[in-house]
């Protein structure tokens, strides 16, 4: 059975060029540009592991996976040079992203 | 032959009968009154004598009858030209014939020499200051003016010396030169300080000279004195006030100078030869090409122009020089200059000079110390944004990287590639536009070029620029100034259009999507200030984002449509044309006012 990956991201491009890398047969990938679509749709289907983006309109990434089940695996994206990080997220990546590493995060799971 | 001393003897012999009628005089009576013998003969003697004169002459001729000697009695005589002679008489009455015998002697001189004396005297005694003392300076005699200025009365110095009025503020010295002259026969002239009984000071022109007796030795001495206190008061109040002056230049450090420009001389003031730290010498003036070397070469040929041109129009000037002193220090100072005319033509330029070596130097380094910090405030600026700026630029980075990761793990496929290299274009030229507003903070103050233009020249054409745009977006523009092209400011061009232009374009982006799309510009003039007002047909900024709208990289806009660094680069250049930006809070739309000082208020050094 596929694996879900939800990715929360305002920026479009990013959300559609991360479904693009990390989709295959084995993961299927959800993206969001907004928190709310982004927590309704976690109510209808709990992911395996969630990617947020730490600069959001409204609350920030940090809020938002405050509000998720502690059991789903979240990881943080960010373009912010001086984030120390949080107990909420498994790991945190800068960007510009780099895709080996992630790549290598999300085989975990499958 | 005892007629013979008759005829020849310089004394008057006269013979008279007993009721006075003349009837023998010799030659030197009649050489005495320019008279001939027949206008004297037979007439009575009275007849010639000063009508003061004729009773006592009668009471003498009287008692000489009687048997009286007649002695040294002087009685005046008219000569036959009118004036009158001064006769001093000896006669006797013989009984055994009748007549009298006179023997009298022109003392004409002697008396005229008295009078003249005793007049002089008078007049000494009634306009001087007068006193008359003994060989051992004891007053004798002192006259109503001396009683008055020294407010002694007369029994309180009688008797005394001149040591009552002593003021004892001459030296002892003083005194014993005084006396040498006097006793040494000559006279004495000078100033004397006195005191008088009330203890006030007064000062007296003196003339004191030595009165001698018939064996030529010292009697006394007559002073003459002239009060010359308020001369003298004048003088020491005018030298007081010049010592003042002169101390407080010191202490000021300001010089006087006055050039007289036919012969180029120069009159300094002390406080001028101290600044320039020229010797002074006496009785010679520095030259004007000696004064302007005293200036480093280049404040040399400052003051060489402004010379010139004070000389040749009358154009005043104030300057802060270098000055070149001669012992070869460098010292800051101000000196002005202005031109003096006599009858309409420029004679002579006169002006202070001043050091303002410390202060100079403390503005200079107060200078320095300015730009530093704002170069420290800018890299402060930027080690706060450089968080936000990685934020920016890792998003359409990312984009970039991901595109290629993809590019090379899935090919070109059809129409991928092409997709991808717009995405990648557009994330770069995010990217780039991040770039370009930080080369604001970049830039140094001495690039920016300042100067007199019209603001609302500067806002038409701000307008004209962004005219596509509001088209685009349909939004009405309202554009009224009341300048009509006059209100200059002093400033930046380029930089004031950056600042106009982000404004609106900050205005399109808020109305845009709105149904009610407008936007107001209106600028007027205010006293000494112009008022820009930029309002758009947006609500107004909520409250809670007010006070960090000026931040850097506080944007409300959404990725990829501002950079948040607008309005607080605004905000800085604003600052440094002295105008302001503020929120009009009491607007119902959004509004923003900027206030410029007119004119070249701004003072900002030209480098």
């Amino acid at each position: 059975m596929k694996k879900l990956l939800y990715y929360l991201d305002d920026e479009k491009m990013l959300c559609d060029l991360f479904k693009e890398i990390f989709e295959s047969e084995k993961m299927e990938v959800s993206t969001f540009t907004k928190s709310d679509e982004f927590l309704e749709a976690i109510k209808l289907r709990t992911p395996d592991l969630c990617f947020i983006d730490f600069r959001l309109p409204g609350e920030n990434g940090e809020v938002v996976a405050s509000r998720l089940e502690t059991s789903i695996p979240k990881y943080l994206v960010t373009g912010d040079i001086d984030y120390t990080g949080s107990d909420y997220f498994i790991k945190v990546f800068n960007k510009p992203i780099q895709i080996p590493i992630i790549k290598e995060e999300i085989n975990k799971y499958l | 032959m005892l007629n013979k001393f008759f005829e020849i003897s310089n004394d008057l012999f006269c013979i008279a009968d007993k009721q006075g009628i003349c009837k023998k005089v010799n030659p030197a009576f009649l050489r005495t009154l320019g008279s001939e013998e027949r206008e004297l003969l037979s007439f009575p003697l009275l007849n010639f004598v000063h009508p003061d004169d004729i009773e006592p002459t009668r009471i003498q001729m009287n008692r000489a009858v009687q048997g009286e000697e007649v002695l040294n009695f002087e009685n005046r005589y008219r000569h036959k030209d009118g004036h009158y002679i001064y006769l001093q008489w000896k006669s006797v009455f013989s009984e055994e014939d009748g007549f009298s015998y006179g023997i009298a002697r022109d003392v004409s001189e002697q008396r005229l020499k008295e009078n003249m004396l005793s007049h002089l005297y008078t007049i000494l005694e009634k306009n001087t200051i007068f006193t008359l003392t003994d060989r051992k300076g004891v007053i004798r005699k002192g006259s109503r003016l001396f009683t008055e200025i020294s407010g002694y009365e007369e029994n309180e110095y009688i008797g005394k010396t001149h040591k009552l009025i002593n003021s004892g503020e001459h030296t002892d010295n003083f005194f014993k030169e005084l006396w040498a002259v006097i006793t040494s026969g000559e006279t004495w002239v000078g100033t004397i300080k006195n005191k008088k009984k009330n203890g006030e000071f007064y000062y007296v022109h003196s003339i004191i000279t030595p009165t001698f007796s018939a064996d030529g030795a010292i009697e006394g001495y007559i002073s003459i004195r002239f009060d010359v206190t308020q001369v003298h008061m004048l003088k020491e109040s005018n030298e007081k006030t010049l010592k003042v002056l002169n101390e407080t230049n010191r202490i000021a450090k300001v010089g006087g100078w006055e050039l007289e420009i036919e012969s180029g001389e120069l009159t300094w003031t002390d406080e001028t030869f101290r600044i320039l730290e020229v010797d002074k010498k006496e009785g010679q003036k520095p030259h004007l090409e000696e004064g302007v070397s005293l200036f480093t070469p280049e404040s040399k040929e400052i003051i060489e122009d402004a010379l010139q041109k004070a000389i040749e129009q009358g154009e005043g000037y104030s300057l802060e020089l270098k000055a070149l002193t001669a012992k070869g220090n460098i010292r800051w100072v101000y000196t002005n200059g202005r031109a003096n005319y006599l009858n309409g033509r420029i004679v002579s330029l006169s002006g202070t000079i001043q050091d303002i070596d410390k202060r100079k130097k403390a503005e200079l380094e107060l200078e320095r110390e300015k730009l530093l910090n704002i170069h420290k405030s800018k890299l402060a600026a930027l080690g706060e944004m450089s968080a936000g700026i990685a934020h920016e630029v890792n998003n359409p980075l990312s984009i970039v990287t991901g595109s290629i990761a993809v590019l090379k793990e899935k090919g070109e496929g059809p129409g991928n590639l092409s997709k991808k290299l717009d995405m990648m274009e557009k994330a770069s030229y995010r990217i780039v536009k991040i770039i370009s507003s930080l080369k604001k903070f970049s830039r140094s103050s001495d690039r920016i070029s300042f100067k007199s233009i019209s603001l609302d020249t500067v806002l038409q054409e701000c307008v004209a620029l962004l005219a596509p745009r509001f088209d685009r977006h349909l939004i009405f523009i309202e554009c009224e100034t009341l300048l009509n092209g006059e209100g200059e400011i002093f400033c930046d061009e380029v930089e004031i259009e950056q600042v106009i232009i982000n404004l609106l374009n900050n205005a399109i982006d808020a109305v845009r999507d709105q149904n009610e799309k407008w936007i107001s510009i209106k600028l007027k003039e205010e006293s000494d200030q112009l008022i820009l007002r930029i309002t758009d047909s947006g609500k107004g900024i909520p409250e809670n984002i007010k006070d960090k709208i000026f931040n850097p990289f506080f944007t409300t806009k959404k990725v990829g449509e501002g950079t948040g660094l607008g309005l607080s680069i605004l905000k800085g250049i604003l600052d440094s044309h002295k105008a302001e930006v503020a929120l009009d809070e009491k607007s119902a739309n959004t509004c923003f006012q900027i206030t410029f000082p007119k004119g070249s208020v701004v003072t900002k050094e030209v480098k």
